[in-house]
């Protein structure tokens, strides 16, 4: 082949992957937009007075900038009270479901014992039963229990949803980190527990983090049982309070918008700083799960 | 023998709290008033009652309105029901055929109530199977909002009072083209799909229809299918705005506060959405155009006893608080609705607001109409009367098809 000729295929094929990174792109581009459009929309609202939302021809870019919105959220403390409140609950679901779904891998990841298999598939089967279908029986046995109407209610209905999900994870991401490490550590003097915490833990940490994410994305943005097992509004999370702002006749859009914006900021920046992480463990999770 | 003597008052001191403690009844008022009014207004009416019934509490159970519903009955089956019960006419036959609500008629009959029967609104109190089951907290006559500047635009100089004008300035506005439309009526499918009986019914009454006769479903009668063949016209004449099948009756409100359509039928509390949101909107209320009948759809807050509980002279103690003359204009101003105690109207009315004014005109000169409080399943009812009049816009049927599907398919839902 000439020298000639090599060029020619040469530039043909950096023109081709040219335009097949140029084509990647665009596609991308678009997906993403067409994502984060309900996003966008979202913040746009939010910052203009209603009657703009509803103006002709739509505008993405509000006419008059308008943070009313958001001062009437943050002003009302019951708004501040569901806010509170929804952090409580992902913060203490998150913990207790790390605490206890770790040690329930540890033991399926690195034991055997009589029936582990089929406790290990009871706890993947409790994935596939639809929640809405628990609503009632949750709601008897809450009631029963006397903590309907109380965080420690809502605290127990979502540990039963993501405790299994933190079992399967951790367990799956454990299940990749050698057993040799458990023996090195072991030798050098470690008890089960020392070998889980001081060696395994920091190896799992992307595991962790993934699973603290999903455990606290389950409870920050959980509605129907958090509308059916509290009565007051002293118990009320963001996405009921959301649903407030639908009434009779009406509905207050800035400020449902301010506060769905203000609602979703945690979860955005707790997403965007462990992102890596969560990638990285769903997938090794995913593998051995 | 001090010790004796000091543990002696301590124990007196703790039985005497105790015994305060015990004497201290909660009730417990389940509503959604407090997430559509002013922020706090319902909290400071409990913290004044409560100051003046030292032995009774309240407490405030806010509900989302798409939720008391459902709440209600849910409750209710596992005992966890409310003393007081917020209300809407609608739900009546539902809730009397499980038995949630208390007959009220032995309360209203007592000497020391702080209103007169004769002075509440009178369709939330007739009768059903011989017994009253709720009072008006307050009332919203349904009302047609005109946004002046199209009407003008359009050529004309005064709201319509009758659906010939109506018609015609409907159709003028619509040609005003911009994406303005004359009105828009709201048949989304999405729940709670109440659409028809925001703008239809009011219509229907204002030509002097029914659809009800006693407590059984008579849609199908003549004054129902031209009230129908109305509506397709308007449509024909392209005087609706585009989209009925998927518009709500928000996003109709909405568009109205946006200068987008010419009328809005609804309820005059709307006002109060329509002028805090668009305080620039050349705005005024006024009847329903009639076609021969000066009759209006009544609406309201009511409220009612549990059945199940067992706090109800407590429950009622707090009712007769709220309909005494003075809390009930605070109550009827804070939602700029009309009293439910309608001795309270002089205070309502006391410089009240030209929109307020109308409302006030219309309750005195026209004849009020409620029937979905005996209609049986009104709820199921309506999201019926929605598919079947999408169906007529769409050309898929004429009103008097549309008309006998909802009158058969209304009797098979309560078969």
């Amino acid at each position: 082949m000439s020298d000639t000729a090599t060029n020619h295929a040469s530039v043909n094929e950096e023109r081709q992957k040219f335009y097949r990174r140029v084509m990647v792109y665009v596609a991308l581009t678009v997906v993403t937009l067409i994502l984060a459009f309900p996003i966008i929309w979202m913040v746009s609202v939010s910052l203009k007075p209603t009657v703009e939302t509803f103006s002709l021809p739509p505008r993405l870019i509000p006419e008059t900038l308008s943070f009313d919105g958001y001062v009437r959220v943050l002003e009302n403390p019951q708004f501040r009270r569901f806010l509170l409140n929804s952090y409580i609950l992902g913060l203490v679901v998150t913990l207790l479901s790390l605490v206890i779904g770790t040690l329930a891998a540890f033991g399926f990841s690195r034991y055997r014992f009589f029936g582990d298999k089929t406790a290990k598939l009871f706890v993947i089967t409790t994935q596939m039963v639809p929640t809405i279908t628990l609503l009632i029986p949750f709601f008897g046995v809450i009631v029963w229990l006397r903590l309907y109407d109380s965080i420690w209610g809502l605290i127990l209905t979502y540990l039963t949803f993501s405790l299994p999900y933190a079992v399967i994870m951790m367990n799956g991401y454990l299940d990749t980190i050698p057993k040799d490490f458990d023996e090195a550590a072991t030798i050098d003097g470690c008890g089960p527990l020392g070998v889980l915490f001081r060696v395994l833990l920091p190896v799992a940490m992307p595991g962790i983090i993934s699973t603290a994410v999903y455990t606290f994305l389950l409870s920050w943005n959980e509605f129907l049982f958090a509308l059916a097992l509290t009565r007051s509004i002293e118990m009320r999370t963001v996405p009921v309070g959301i649903s407030m702002m639908v009434g009779e006749f009406g509905l207050k859009w800035d400020e449902m918008m301010a506060f769905s914006v203000i609602g979703s900021l945690p979860v955005l920046i707790l997403f965007m700083l462990v992102q890596r992480f969560v990638v990285s463990g769903l997938s090794a999770g995913g593998i051995k799960g | 023998m001090k010790f004796p003597s000091v543990m002696k008052s301590v124990m007196a001191g703790a039985m005497l709290c105790a015994g305060s403690a015990s004497a201290q009844t909660e009730i417990e008022w389940l509503q959604w008033f407090a997430a559509e009014n002013v922020d706090g207004f319902y909290e400071s009416l409990v913290e004044e009652f409560e100051a003046s019934h030292p032995d009774i509490t309240v407490k405030l159970v806010t509900q989302p309105f798409g939720k008391v519903r459902e709440s209600i009955v849910t409750d209710s089956a596992i005992g966890l029901g409310s003393d007081v019960l917020g209300l809407n006419m609608p739900w009546t036959s539902e809730f009397l055929e499980i038995g949630l609500l208390e007959p009220l008629d032995d309360y209203l009959a007592r000497d020391d109530n702080s209103f007169a029967t004769a002075d509440l609104v009178q369709a939330p109190i007739g009768k059903i199977d011989g017994q009253v089951w709720m009072v008006p907290l307050n009332a919203f006559p349904f009302v047609m909002h005109v946004n002046m500047d199209l009407v003008e635009q359009a050529g004309f100089t005064a709201p319509p009072t009758t659906w010939e004008e109506f018609s015609e300035q409907a159709t003028a506005i619509a040609a005003l083209g911009d994406g303005i439309s004359g009105f828009g009526i709201p048949l989304s499918s999405q729940p709670p799909a109440n659409g028809p009986i925001l703008t239809f019914l009011p219509l229907l009454y204002a030509n002097g229809g029914r659809i009800m006769d006693g407590t059984t479903p008579n849609f199908d009668n003549p004054k129902v299918v031209e009230t129908l063949q109305y509506i397709a016209d308007l449509n024909d004449a392209g005087a609706l705005a585009p989209g009925a099948a998927s518009r709500t009756g928000g996003v109709d409100l909405e568009e109205f506060i946006a200068g987008r359509t010419g009328f809005l039928i609804s309820p005059g509390v709307h006002a109060q959405a329509i002028e805090g949101r668009n305080a620039d909107l050349n705005y005024v209320a006024a009847a329903v155009p009639n076609n021969g009948t000066k009759a209006y759809r009544v609406h309201g807050w009511e409220l009612g006893i549990s059945s199940g509980s067992d706090k109800k002279d407590e429950a009622w103690t707090f009712i007769n608080f709220l309909l005494s003359k003075d809390v009930n204009a605070r109550v009827a101003a804070a939602s700029n609705a009309l009293p439910g105690n309608l001795s309270a109207l002089d205070i309502v009315g006391e410089g009240a607001g030209d929109v307020m004014q109308s409302q006030i005109a219309i309750l005195a000169n026209d004849e009020p109409v409620e029937e979905l409080r005996q209609a049986p399943n009104a709820v199921g009812s309506w999201s019926l009367m929605t598919e079947e009049m999408q169906a007529m816009l769409r050309g898929d049927q004429t009103p008097q098809e549309a008309a006998t599907k909802v009158q058969s398919r209304w009797l098979d839902l309560i078969d």
